[in-house]
């Protein structure tokens, strides 16, 4: 089951804006609303990648807290709600798996830095709304098995394409292949290009 | 490097997933401040969290919501909180102790007059009985005084050797109310007494 036909009516939202403007405020009935819209997907994201209830809740709070004890730097003008809280969710429940794997790699960027609310400007208008949803599912169904695979390997999974390659047994070349036509394709089928 | 294997680059990048010397070559740019740069990442990390979506649901429990909004400070907002809740159950239940209470109180104060009417009539009802049965004794003499035309006072006396005398009167000044006593219960009286007089009459 996926979010499209229920979550995205909500996340398409023009509001986002001044939602995060209240936020940048410290309205509390701001961070009531946030959660509303989108603690759900935050959680299933959370979930997905850390298979523990427990563990997801505790993350999704530090998601949320995060977000809300950083919003000072976050352009309330330009920037772009939904998907720095789903950025931030995502790089806490990767950080929390590798750090209970104790798989931190060498090569994997620190998530933290990738979370930067300066990053998450302009793109709200065309992100996360239901037409790029549905398209990125339809688009997602289009690939390969390894291709599916190493794209949730990758995303829920958080593994670098060197364990990627010792998990499917691939050589490293085949498994970069894979995850680099993968992406390729996605963004191919992806309608509209983001406008940034 | 072509844009298409740019692009890719940054996801790539952007999900954690560059390795060198690629990454070194992206993070150059990036602190180079290239524009180019800032808006392959932004646009990477907006494909990325689109990402999110292919997740499949799960239904975060009902508590987190309130755990989150404690642990910020803020305090939830609910329509019903247990305390609101129990305070309103006990509330009604006061409220209906009372009203039973009432409409008790109430049902004994009824039953209560009920019973002394009751108890008048049946008072009323012995006199009456005696009353028709002395004047019904064979020994009973009847002494007149005045006539009925006069609208004076009209007494008729029964005399009964072994049970005594009676006396039935009429045209009688009117009697004072006695202070407390219930109106009602003269009216009754005295329309027993004018219906019992009329009977002792046709007798």
């Amino acid at each position: 089951m996926f979010f499209f036909p229920i979550l995205f009516a909500a996340l398409d939202s023009e509001t986002d804006r001044a939602l995060a403007a209240r936020l940048k405020a410290r309205e509390p009935e701001a961070l009531r609303e946030l959660y509303d819209k989108y603690g759900r997907l935050a959680y299933s994201v959370i979930f997905r990648v850390v298979r523990n209830a427990a563990a997801a809740e505790d993350l999704t709070q530090e998601t949320f807290l995060r977000v809300w004890n950083r919003m000072a730097g976050f352009d309330a003008a330009r920037g772009s709600i939904g998907p720095w809280v789903l950025t931030v969710a995502r790089n806490r429940a990767i950080d929390y798996v590798r750090s209970v794997d104790g798989r931190m790699s060498q090569n994997a960027i620190e998530l933290s830095g990738a979370e930067s609310p300066a990053l998450f400007v302009d793109m709200e208008s065309v992100i996360l709304n239901s037409q790029r949803a549905k398209l990125l599912k339809a688009a997602f169904h289009k690939l390969s098995e390894q291709q599916r695979t190493v794209i949730e390997l990758a995303y829920f999974e958080g593994l670098s394409q060197t364990e990627m390659a010792e998990r499917l047994s691939q050589p490293l070349g085949t498994v970069k292949t894979w995850v680099r036509s993968a992406l390729r394709l996605l963004r191919e089928e992806l309608e509209e290009p983001v406008t940034v | 490097m072509s844009d298409t294997n740019r692009d890719t680059l940054y996801e790539l990048y952007a999900l954690g997933l560059l390795e060198d010397p690629e990454r070194s070559e992206i993070e150059a740019e990036l602190r180079s401040g290239s524009p180019d740069a800032q808006r392959l990442l932004r646009q990477a990390m907006a494909n990325n969290a689109l990402l999110a979506t292919l997740a499949p649901a799960a239904e975060p429990p009902p508590r987190l919501r309130r755990r989150i909004l404690a642990a910020a400070g803020v305090e939830e907002k609910t329509g019903w909180t247990w305390l609101g809740a129990w305070g309103l159950a006990t509330a009604g239940l006061l409220a209906g102790l009372v009203y039973f209470s009432t409409e008790v109180s109430r049902l004994h104060k009824d039953a209560f007059g009920v019973r002394e009417e009751l108890a008048i009539t049946q008072t009323e009802l012995r006199r009456s009985q005696a009353t028709l049965a002395f004047l019904r004794d064979p020994g009973t003499t009847i002494l007149k005084s005045g006539t009925a035309e006069e609208r004076q006072p009209v007494a008729r006396v029964f005399v009964n050797p072994l049970q005594g005398v009676l006396l039935i009167a009429s045209n009688l000044p009117r009697l004072e109310q006695k202070r407390g006593a219930h109106p009602c219960r003269h009216l009754r009286r005295r329309r027993l007494r004018r219906r019992a007089a009329s009977q002792y009459r046709r007798l």
